[in-house]
């Protein structure tokens, strides 16, 4: 110990001058890697999930989220894939569904839906599990029968009880009654100039009702829409069904997979990827990169765009 | 002017709506201004009655009871929104199987809206097969619905079976909804 000291001493010019190096080296590296957060994005396929008549087998959906969340997590199960994503016994989850029946229905299909509440109910009860959308009649008409009981998987709508936030402009399902929430989105483009309807549109339904056209032509109202503390706090996951999905406005197609991700922009722009693939084989023109998501990236911090920041894995069953 | 106009038809858009729901339509006989002004089919297909009353979508400006096309099809309105629409009635029925037949009747304003609707590949895309249903529809196979879209005087009319073993049915509607007299 003493002579590694005194050897030490005995080179300090010679040592002082690597350590200078190294420092410089060090802090370069740490300068270029600043904007360097990487974000992982899942996605999971199978051919067996859902068939040309638009029904889904349920065990495969289950198979395809459990792959999915132990892709994204790193953990084996569904019980320590939601604890690393942060989800407690105690916690009551929201998740917010787009019921969108006009005019190919991209609903997320019951047995996704139902795979998605029975691995959540590994760690919290099932009442403690709210499925909500803007509206009764909405999640009625996407045949969700509403359950507002003190039994089983609650389905409510924000134009019914719990009101909305003066403050974020956000039903108080988001506000107050959850601790964590799931953006639930389905895979739908909408076209002339709006690209598509993913994570980020997903949630108008969660918005007061006068806020909600602002976001079909304010690229930076929309994208702040999930820099809303309680959207950006308590989201734990977001998850888009993809089963079937449409790549035009109104023509459907079966993808037969899901997407998943913690960082809503990188999983917005997989979505994107996907349509686009879809489009060029159909010799569709692509979709730009919406404007939204890089004010959601530069302006709010909501997560990354960019493509050599985001790690896609891709599980094809 | 044309807002009067407008004020005093929908009103009486949602009136013949509501008789439709109450399924005494066939019986009424609706005042001539508004036939002529508006369409709303008089019977539904065969086989199928209304699963629920019919809804009413207005614009963000003049929305009607159901509310404004925004919340009748989110952002996927905006098109419409571009070529002058009014108003939209929204009729879904049901068979005993549970098949769904969506009729979509919307007031584009006038008959050169409806037709510049028609032509918009963002609201009726490439790919469809041309059908007559009396005039030319556009007809959508996406396995398991089908769907056409058709133009009727000042109306874009959209009709759609969940099921495609129904598509013949819902052509023999097409047509009769196309022949029918104001």
């Amino acid at each position: 110990m003493i002579c590694r000291t005194r050897r030490a001493f005995s080179l300090w010019p010679a040592g002082r001058l690597f350590i200078a190096a190294a420092a410089t080296l060090v802090i370069c590296a740490l300068a270029q890697g600043q904007p360097q957060q990487r974000s992982k994005v899942v996605t999971v396929r199978s051919p067996k999930v859902i068939n040309s008549r638009n029904q889904v087998d349920l065990t495969e959906a289950k198979a395809m989220l459990a792959a999915g969340l132990e892709a994204l997590t790193g953990k084996r199960g569904a019980k320590d894939a939601w604890s690393a994503l942060g989800l407690k016994p105690a916690d009551v989850v929201g998740i917010k569904i787009n019921c969108n029946n006009w005019t190919i229905t991209l609903s997320p299909p019951a047995e996704l839906l139902q795979a998605l509440t029975d691995s959540l109910a590994t760690v919290v009860p099932a009442n403690n599990i709210i499925v909500y959308e803007a509206s009764v009649a909405d999640l009625e008409s996407s045949g969700f029968k509403p359950n507002s009981s003190t039994a089983g998987v609650r389905f409510i709508g924000c134009n019914e009880g719990a009101g909305f936030d003066d403050e974020e402009r956000l039903s108080r399902i988001v506000t107050s009654t959850c601790t964590k929430l799931i953006n639930f989105a389905s895979l739908k483009c909408v076209e002339q100039g709006r690209g598509a309807s993913l994570f980020f549109k997903n949630h108008i339904g969660s918005l007061v009702e006068k806020d909600m056209p602002k976001c079909h032509g304010n690229m930076d109202f929309l994208a702040s829409t999930l820099a809303k503390p309680s959207l950006k706090n308590k989201t734990i996951l977001n998850i888009c069904n993809g089963l079937r999905g449409t790549y035009r406005q109104g023509v459907p197609w079966y993808w037969g997979g899901i997407i998943l991700g913690q960082d809503p922009v990188a999983s917005e722009w997989a979505g994107y990827q996907i349509i686009n693939e879809k489009r060029e084989q159909e010799k569709v023109a692509a979709l730009p990169m919406p404007e939204y998501l890089k004010i959601a990236e530069s302006k709010y911090g909501l997560g990354t765009c960019t493509p050599g920041h985001i790690d896609w894995v891709k599980i094809e069953r | 002017m044309i807002r009067g106009r407008r004020c005093s038809s929908f009103h009486d858009f949602c009136l013949i709506g509501l008789a439709l729901a109450s399924g005494f339509l066939a019986e009424m006989s609706a005042e001539p201004r508004f036939q002529q002004e508006l369409f709303l089919p008089k019977t539904g297909p065969a086989g199928f009655i209304l699963a629920q009353p019919p809804e009413f979508y207005g614009t963000e400006s003049e929305p009607l009871v159901d509310g404004h096309i925004f919340h009748f099809i989110n952002g996927g309105g905006v098109v419409y929104l571009n070529h002058g629409f009014q108003a939209v009635v929204h009729l879904v029925y049901k068979n005993e199987t549970a098949d769904k037949l969506i009729v979509d009747i919307f007031d584009m304003g006038t008959a050169q809206n409806a037709l510049a609707a028609f032509a918009d590949q963002a609201i009726c895309p490439a790919g469809f097969a041309v059908i007559s249903v009396g005039t030319e529809a556009k007809a959508y196979h996406f396995e398991p619905d089908f769907f056409l879209y058709f133009i009727k005087d000042r109306c874009l009319i959209y009709a759609h079976v969940t099921d495609d073993g129904q598509s013949e049915l819902l052509i023999d509607y097409a047509k009769r909804i196309f022949k029918e007299e104001p």
